[in-house]
């Protein structure tokens, strides 16, 4: 019995340190997840649908040897160093910094504990050649600091502490100039070519009487400067000038020492910086239903037409107005309108003497700009007011664009008896109106159907040929003292006459 | 004489007289129209080739007019446009020289027409023959330019350029002219391709042609729930002349004409019932209340019954 109580002791202990042990390792809960998983994983095996079965997943010899594992590794290989690339860039891209934190960094306050070890020379010691002191002064300048950049120890600083002057300025001025683009005397460390190290009339320490005037020391078309500054000059004499920089400075664009943009810009130069003031061009160019290639689709944008400081034209256009247009409008453009071709403005405008009003007299009357709108339009042509594409238009509820300039009586008038109204039209045939024949009708034409609106070889501006279903049908005018003849598609030869009528319209 | 000596002398004067016919032949060689010719054009052109210096004055008689010519003795080619009626037409062309007759030529040429149901069906011996193949032109082509010179959706400022015109011109005659014929862009419908036996084929039925200008209609006739019989069967030229006539909408005849025409039984009820409401008789047209085309009404009414008959 005593053997017995031994063996029960020891099976008891034992069953209560296996119990102790089962509870502190969490083998149970371990036991019953491995039973849940495999459970899981023979279930899955028997009854989920597998997108390879067995059967289907077969490979021959030939097949392995077909696949590439070279290319493959290759691949692999490729996509993970991209991904590293990726990561390494994002590691050394520089974080953002705004122009204006920089602005406010670019101004180190000295203490004068912090001047303590230079020695300070009183203003009225300092040498001549700073008197009179100016508006402006550098602050280690103002306390008289000139051991914080020179060595020497008297009233007559001599040495620099360092050979580069950059070094120096760098050493207060803590924000290094770490934008994509660099100003070229800011990256070289030619901070004294525009800055004066003692004092100025400028603010900044500028050496020049103004911001623009020192840009200009440089970057005037005129100027003696021999750099790469020469090549980036501008003619800031001509009569039209951007208003910023009359008005304030050429830092209303351009930022002196570094940017994130081409030309030291602070946007992207072809568009958003202009649209940044313009903002109802914005609007057009945005949000208009037609838009003009020549802004929203081209390589220079804005600069397309305009240049940003100054041009002999108005609205600071490159060209004249209608040259402008012409630079592109020189060939056919295919139009994203509609998909169609352009014509060749400027073969058009050669080939046919006689031009609209607005092209000829371009300057009084606004040239092509005066009827397109060059940013973009909601009307077809970016015209500025509605106008009908179709040969067939019902002109009597519209208010269409020509009515603008031209009196509206022209085709509304349908006899015109005094000689006090013979100014309205001259296509008369005695007192019969034929705009009023030709307009008025069931099926009332648009006026493009006889008028060129931009140039023609005969007077009033009329057509040689007129495009109906794709088919250009000659109007074969003539023109006579008191009338003319036309002879289209539409009807056979009619002559009119204003003092004897032929007897249109009867 | 002798029998045989007789003999003889009538054998020779019989050949003698029959070279005075071969010879008599040579004088004037009619090569347009071919005998027994079928057209639906209402003139054509006659080509005559003439020795030279054979004959002086030609004579051209159809049954609607008497041409005479005179010739200058160098002419050699004489063209000459003729008016034709509908049916058959007897055209004789006589040569003479000073005032002898010495050669006649007769041609029987068949004007059918689809609006009438007696020149719907001409005699068989009548055959279509095109003019246009690379053997006939090359008798004209010494004076005659005999290609298409237009070009491709521009039409001629001068129609008078067009090759086309200097023959074709009596087609474009009449008041109403269509435009695509007035300006004589012939190869827009006449295609090059159309038909093997001529260059300026048309294509048929013609509506394929038609519908490459007039699209809108055939977008709106589609739509529409009955059709007229000429309008499925693609026959536009059936009532409409695609180059000139002297009725509005190129209808080869007065409205009223045409219509009563197929449909002769409506002829006699509208003409004399005074209480049709047609009236054809009171100067309306059929088509005041009646579309020829298409329409969603019973009977091609332009608006239902009611409207329509107020």
């Amino acid at each position: 019995m005593k053997q017995h109580i031994k063996k029960i002791v020891a099976m008891v202990l034992l069953l209560l340190i296996g119990t102790l042990l089962f509870q502190v390792y969490g083998v149970s809960e371990k036991f019953g997840r491995f039973v849940a998983i495999m459970g899981n994983i023979t279930y899955n095996l028997q009854n989920a649908k597998h997108a390879y079965e067995e059967e289907n997943f077969s490979i021959t010899e030939d097949e392995l040897n077909d696949i590439n594992i070279t290319k493959l590794a290759q691949e692999f290989k490729t996509s993970i160093d991209r991904k590293k690339e990726a990561l390494v860039l994002a590691a050394v891209a520089p974080p953002e910094i705004r122009i204006d934190e920089i602005r406010e960094e670019e101004t180190p306050t000295h203490m004068k504990t912090q001047a303590v070890k230079a020695k300070i020379v009183k203003l009225e010691d300092l040498p001549a050649k700073f008197k009179p002191l100016k508006q402006y002064l550098h602050e280690p300048f103002k306390m008289g600091a000139c051991q914080i950049c020179h060595t020497s120890k008297n009233n007559n600083p001599g040495e620099l502490i360092k050979k580069n002057i950059a070094d120096i300025c760098y050493e207060c001025h803590k924000t290094r100039y770490t934008k994509k683009f660099d100003h070229t005397p800011a990256k070289d460390g030619k901070c004294m070519d525009c800055h004066d190290p003692h004092q100025s009339n400028t603010k900044g320490l500028l050496k020049e009487n103004s911001i623009n005037a020192l840009c200009m020391k440089c970057h005037d078309r005129k100027s003696t400067f021999s750099g790469k500054a020469k090549k980036q000059f501008v003619d800031m004499n001509l009569e039209v000038k951007h208003k910023p920089i009359v008005e304030k400075s050429c830092l209303e664009c351009h930022d002196a020492h570094t940017a994130e943009y081409k030309s030291l810009l602070s946007l992207d130069a072809k568009m958003d910086l202009c649209l940044d003031c313009h903002d109802e061009v914005k609007e057009k160019t945005t949000h208009s239903k037609f838009k003009h290639g020549g802004v929203n689709t081209s390589e220079k944008r804005c600069l397309e037409c305009h240049d940003p400081h100054a041009t002999k034209h108005k609205n600071l256009l490159k060209k004249d107005i209608v040259a402008t247009c012409l630079s592109c409008h020189d060939k056919e453009i295919k139009s994203d309108e509609d998909g169609g071709m352009l014509i060749n403005m400027k073969k058009h405008l050669e080939e046919n003497p006689n031009w609209h009003k607005p092209i000829k007299d371009a300057k009084k009357e606004g040239g092509c700009s005066a009827c397109h709108d060059p940013h973009g339009s909601d009307n077809f042509s970016i015209l500025r007011k509605s106008f009908t594409k179709n040969f067939y238009a019902d002109l009597e509820n519209k208010d269409f664009f020509c009515f603008k300039c031209h009196t509206e009586k022209k085709i509304t008038t349908q006899f015109i008896t005094t000689s006090k109204e013979h100014n309205i039209t001259a296509f008369r045939d005695g007192e019969v109106n034929l705009h009023y024949l030709h307009v008025n009708d069931r099926k009332g034409r648009s006026c493009r159907a006889c008028h060129d609106e931009h140039a023609s070889k005969y007077t009033h501006l009329i057509r040689d040929y007129t495009d109906f279903n794709g088919i250009k049908f000659p109007l074969r005018y003539i023109e006579t003292a008191d009338g003319g003849s036309c002879a289209p598609a539409c009807h056979k030869k009619f002559e009119y006459d204003r003092v004897n009528p032929k007897g249109i319209g009867k | 004489m002798k029998p045989t000596h007789f003999f003889l002398t009538v054998v020779i004067f019989l050949w003698g007289g029959s070279f005075h016919m071969l010879q008599a032949d040579t004088v004037m060689t009619v090569l347009s129209p071919l005998d027994n010719s079928l057209q639906t054009e209402l003139s054509m052109n006659v080509v005559v080739k003439i020795k030279e210096n054979g004959i002086d004055t030609m004579t051209i008689d159809t049954p609607l007019e008497q041409i005479t010519l005179d010739l200058n003795s160098s002419e050699t080619m004489k063209c000459q446009n003729i008016l034709l009626r509908l049916g058959e037409n007897t055209i004789s062309i006589r040569a003479y020289k000073n005032q002898v007759m010495l050669n006649e030529n007769t041609r029987h040429i068949y004007v059918s027409s689809q609006l009438y149901h007696e020149y719907k069906f001409p005699p068989e011996i009548y055959k279509q023959n095109f003019f246009h193949n690379d053997s006939n032109e090359a008798k004209c082509v010494k004076c005659h330019n005999m290609k298409a010179n237009e070009t491709k959706g521009v039409a001629f400022m001068d129609v008078k350029k067009s090759n086309c015109y200097l023959c074709h011109k009596n087609i474009v005659k009449e008041k109403y002219a269509h435009a695509p014929a007035a300006n004589w862009l012939c190869i827009s419908c006449h295609d090059l391709k159309s038909v093997k036996e001529s260059k300026y084929g048309t294509l048929s039925p013609v509506n394929q042609t038609c519908f490459k200008c007039h699209e809108e209609n055939q977008e709106l006739w589609n739509s529409s729930k009955y059709h007229h019989e000429p309008l499925d069967s693609g026959r536009c030229n059936k009532c409409h002349n695609p180059h000139s006539s002297p009725y509005s909408m190129f209808v080869r005849k007065p409205v009223n004409e045409i219509c009563l025409g197929c449909h002769k039984g409506q002829n006699t009820r509208a003409m004399q019932s005074k209480i049709s409401a047609c009236g054809a008789s009171y100067g309306r047209l059929c088509i005041d209340c009646h579309t020829p085309h298409a329409s969603n009404q019973p009977f091609f009414l332009k608006k239902t019954p009611n409207k329509a008959i107020k």
